[in-house]
Formats: structure tokens, sequence, C-alpha cells
């Protein structure tokens, strides 16, 4: 990962009248990192994208996409972003090319170039069969597609994705997120959802947003638990014993064992318990951490309310 | 490519899609066709009386005097979708997040409802233009109604633009223009009830057009258009700018 730092916002806060929405948020991001950004409903995560993309002024604090400021430098920063809002951005009385060229023409793509970026950004997205038809006659996954591919027509080296995935089928799902990850190796992104198996499946770090400030900002954790069931229960001492088993702790769901190379534990007790003839019924990984993580650090949510100053 | 003259193609492009805007065009030529089929006629069968006027003061006069009339009426169709539905549609904060200023969104606008309008001026303009045939027509005098109808319709695309940027409903922004033209196109009334009220008689459209119906070429009048124009364009970037720094 290159620690070239390609979007940093510090201290941002954002009024809406009284009612302060963000509250002094701090992200910088680097090159190849893509960011998870988890929140309940009305915890600000819209907004302060919508500050970090230039869509929205922030009452206080300063962005910097690329090294330029988006308040000093406003053209040239937002030339190198791209942003798909919660609703795609869409003309819906015009055909598909036609409104991709117009993005690449507005984000800076020389005219003679924007062709290519048009069909460049149409390929990567899986629209050429629908390049001349209009966007009011796509489906919502198509639509979210031709979304998708505005935000990245120009290139751009940060990109803002609010809920990529909504309206898209599982296949189209699993294409899109395929995508980010291949676009997130050169530049730094940022994936705001609910959907925490998302951000598992994508993020390279994760921050929490709670009531307009971030509450949780750290590298997204690999996972180190495996959940296991098995038919005859070999005890404790058996499990702890396995090579790469750390711990072993049983619960109502069966076996929970903290490991320290999860692939390589699960392949080891996988044929371990088989040799050993335990009765294999179950081995996955526990995703529960973010899950619980999460609940924890959101739990008051509507006993406090947004911050008011008034 | 300027942010502006892309945003101007899009937002052209997208313009001469709407059936809208071809159904005013449309309409706008076919009425002031009937007017000055109208004129025509009333102009042949009291060509004896009429005659010493002349035919450029009893039609020529006459059929630019109602262009303006149909352009205060048809304009706010034209630009009651101009910012509103950007508003509404939240597309107004996708091009806040494009290199594209609040200037250049407005500009471009504004632009592309200048061009569709100059279509309809370029017919209104052309049909007066068959006299030529059968009886000469004061050049001067066509040539100050084709100025005055050029700043009167920019100044009505302006007023609408304004009224767009100001509220989310396209419905509201063409009322308000309409209310907004009307008040100052009937402000020269007020000033007749009322001899003192100059000021009425000032700033109405009205009066400022009747200079260049007559062939007198007024830079006051002039000013007067190009400043109001100025005026509405700078609310509606204002206004713009507002949606992104106070939404």
């Amino acid at each position: 990962m290159n620690d070239e730092v390609l979007l940093a916002a510090r201290g941002l806060s954002r009024y809406y009248g009284a009612r302060q929405v963000v509250c002094g948020v701090d992200i910088v991001l680097t090159r190849g990192e893509i960011l998870g950004f988890l929140g309940q409903n009305g915890a600000g995560k819209s907004t302060t994208m919508q500050i970090l993309c230039g869509a929205l002024a922030a009452s206080s604090g300063t962005v910097e996409i690329g090294g330029h400021g988006l308040t000093s430098a406003p053209l040239a920063a937002k030339a190198q972003l791209g942003y798909l809002p919660e609703i795609p951005p869409l003309y819906r009385d015009m055909l598909v090319d036609d409104y991709l060229g117009a993005c690449a023409r507005l984000q800076g793509v020389r005219a003679d170039a924007a062709r290519g970026a048009v069909a460049r950004a149409r390929q990567r997205c899986g629209l050429n069969d629908v390049g001349s038809r209009l966007i009011a006659h796509l489906s919502k996954g198509y639509q979210q597609r031709v979304g998708i591919a505005q935000a990245i027509v120009h290139d751009p080296r940060v990109l803002i994705f609010d809920e990529p995935t909504a309206g898209l089928d599982p296949g189209q799902i699993r294409e899109v997120r395929e995508l980010i990850r291949d676009l997130g190796r050169e530049r730094a992104i940022i994936v705001s959802t609910h959907i925490l198996p998302e951000v598992r499946a994508l993020a390279t770090r994760i921050a929490i947003l709670h009531q307009g400030r971030v509450v949780h900002d750290a590298q997204a954790s690999a996972v180190r638990r495996l959940r296991v069931r098995l038919r005859y229960e070999p005890g404790h001492a058996a499990l702890a014993a396995l090579p790469g088993v750390v711990a072993a702790d049983f619960g109502s769901h069966g076996w929970l064992l903290t490991v320290a190379d999860p692939e390589a534990a699960a392949e080891a007790f996988a044929t371990h318990a088989v040799a050993a003839g335990w009765g294999l019924i179950e081995l996955e990984p526990d995703y529960d951490d973010l899950e619980q993580r999460f609940l924890a650090l959101t739990r008051d949510a509507g006993s406090r309310g947004s911050v008011s100053v008034a | 490519m300027s942010s502006f003259s892309a945003l101007y193609k899009l937002e052209a492009q997208r313009l001469f899609r709407r059936p809208l805007a071809w159904l005013v065009l449309c309409v706008g030529s076919g009425l002031m066709a009937l007017f000055y089929l109208l004129l025509m006629v009333r102009y042949l069968d009291q060509e004896s009386s009429l005659r010493a006027a002349g035919v450029t003061a009893e039609l020529l006069v006459r059929y630019f005097g109602s262009a303006a009339l149909v352009v205060l009426l048809l304009t706010p169709l034209i630009s009651m979708q101009a910012v509103a539905n950007d508003k509404r549609d939240g597309m107004l904060r996708f091009l806040f997040s494009t290199p594209a200023s609040s200037a250049d969104i407005v500009l471009a606008k504004l632009a592309a409802i200048v061009s569709l309008v100059a279509l309809l001026w370029v017919a209104i303009g052309l049909m007066p233009l068959t006299l030529l045939w059968g009886a000469p027509i004061d050049v001067g005098v066509y040539g100050t109604n084709l100025l005055g109808l050029a700043l009167f319709m920019t100044l009505h695309a302006c007023l609408g633009v304004m009224c767009s940027a100001l509220t989310r409903q396209p419905v509201a922004a063409a009322v308000l223009a309409l209310v907004v033209s009307l008040t100052l196109w009937l402000a020269e009334f007020a000033q007749r009830l009322d001899r003192d009220a100059s000021l009425l008689g000032g700033i109405s459209t009205l009066t400022r057009m009747r200079g260049f119906a007559l062939g007198i070429l007024n830079v006051a009048d002039i000013v007067y258009f190009a400043g109001l124009a100025l005026m509405c364009a700078v609310i509606a970037v204002w206004a713009v700018e507002g949606s992104r720094r106070y939404a």
C-alpha cells in the first residue's frame, strides 16, 4: 500500500440551523485504501460525504483532494474526485452514451478523449449492451451501474460511493464489489453502506460514524475466529492444543476458536477433525466481531439525538 | 473543454430533446402566424384609412407588440425546469461535486434557454419580411423592433431561470415568473392611473419597449433590459450557491 495521501479532511463540522449533524470529523485516506463508512440512519454519513465532494459546504474544517484544497482550488480538487450519491445522479431523458460523454466533458476530459473514456467506463461497468438506450428505460440495476460509470468516467483518484450496491441483484452486487476492489488498488475509495458483509468484503479500513462523530477508525482486521460444530465433542483441552489455535470457547452455537492465521488454521482443523473422527458439521469464519463492535458503539442511538448548540 | 461549455452542451442537448420545448416553439410560431394573418387581413380591409399611417406602423409595430406578449406568456414554460428540477432530483448536488461553479451552472442553463428562444426570435423576425414582396417597410423600425424583442426575450429567460432557482417546484417557478413578468409589463398602467407614480412607468417593460417599437434606439432602454437581466442572473447564481452553502 502506498502512503500517498489522496484525501485529507480535518475538523469537518456542519450545522443545519442550530443542529450540528457533523462534529469534528477527520478522515485521511492514502492510495490503495478502501474505507468502509458505517453508521446508522441519520448518523451524518451522507452529509459528511457531500462535504467531502464539495456538494455541500462545511460549517468549519478543511478538505484536500490530491493535495488541492476544496475551497482554495475547487476545480483542481473536484477534477480528481468521482462521486456516486445514494440516488444515482441521472438525466433520465438522455441516452447512456450521451450522458456519460457529457459527464466526462464536465469533469474536464478533453473532447477527443471523451469517447475513449466513455468506452472504458462502459466496459468496466458492464454497460456495453445499453450504450444507445434511454436511461429512463433501464432497470434499477443498470441505472445504478450508469451512476457508477459517471463516477469513474474521468478516471479520478478519489472515489466516494454512497450505497453503491443498492438495488442490485446478487450477481450484480458481486460484480460491483469486484469493480470497487479493482479500482481501490490505485485509488482511495470511501464506501458508505448499511450492509456489514459488504464492508467486510471490501474495506481495508473501517470508520463508524455515530451522531456526527467518528467513534471508530481502524484497519479492518482480518477474521481471527472460527466457528466450529462437531458431532462428537473432543473436549476443550484437545481443541486448545491444536496447532494455530490460541483459545477455544464453547458457546450456544458450538465452539469458537481464536486463531493466529484463519486460513491455515481452518485447513489444519478440517484435516485433523476428519482424521480424528470428530464428525465435522460446520466450519466457518466468525464475522460477528464487526457487528458486535458496531452495535456496541452505536447502542445509545436515539438517547442523545443530534448535538445541539442552541 | 471548460465547465461552462460542457454544461451548456449538456443543457442544450436536454432542452432540445424535450417535447415541451418544441411544443412551445410551435405554439409561439403558430400564434405569431395567426396574429400576422389577422393584422394583414385588417390592413387589407381598411387599407384606404390605414394607408396614411403606413404598413410599418399599422402592421409591423403591432405585430412585434403581440410578439412581446407571446414571449412573456411562453418563456416561463421553457425556463421553469431549468434549476428547480435539478434541485428536486438531487442533480444540483451532483453538479456541485463537479468542477463547475454555481455561475457556470446558471449561465449554462441560461445560455441553453436563450438558444431555444432565439429560434422563436428568428421565426418571429422572418415572418414580416414577406411584406417586402408587396409593400415597403421601414428597415430601421424593423431593426429596432428586432433588437427590442431580443432584449425582451433575454430578460424573460433570465427572469425565468431566476424564479426556477428560487424554488424546487417547476410549476411554482413558472407561476412566479409569470406574475413578475406581468407586474413589470402592467406597471405602466399603474402610472396611467396615478400620474405621480412615474417610477412605475420607468420600470415597466411595456414603456421600455415603446421606444424600440417606434424605431427609437434609446441607450437608457438598452441599459434597462441588460441591467435587469444581469440582476436576475446574479440572483439566480446567488440562489444556487445558497443551496450549496445553506441547504
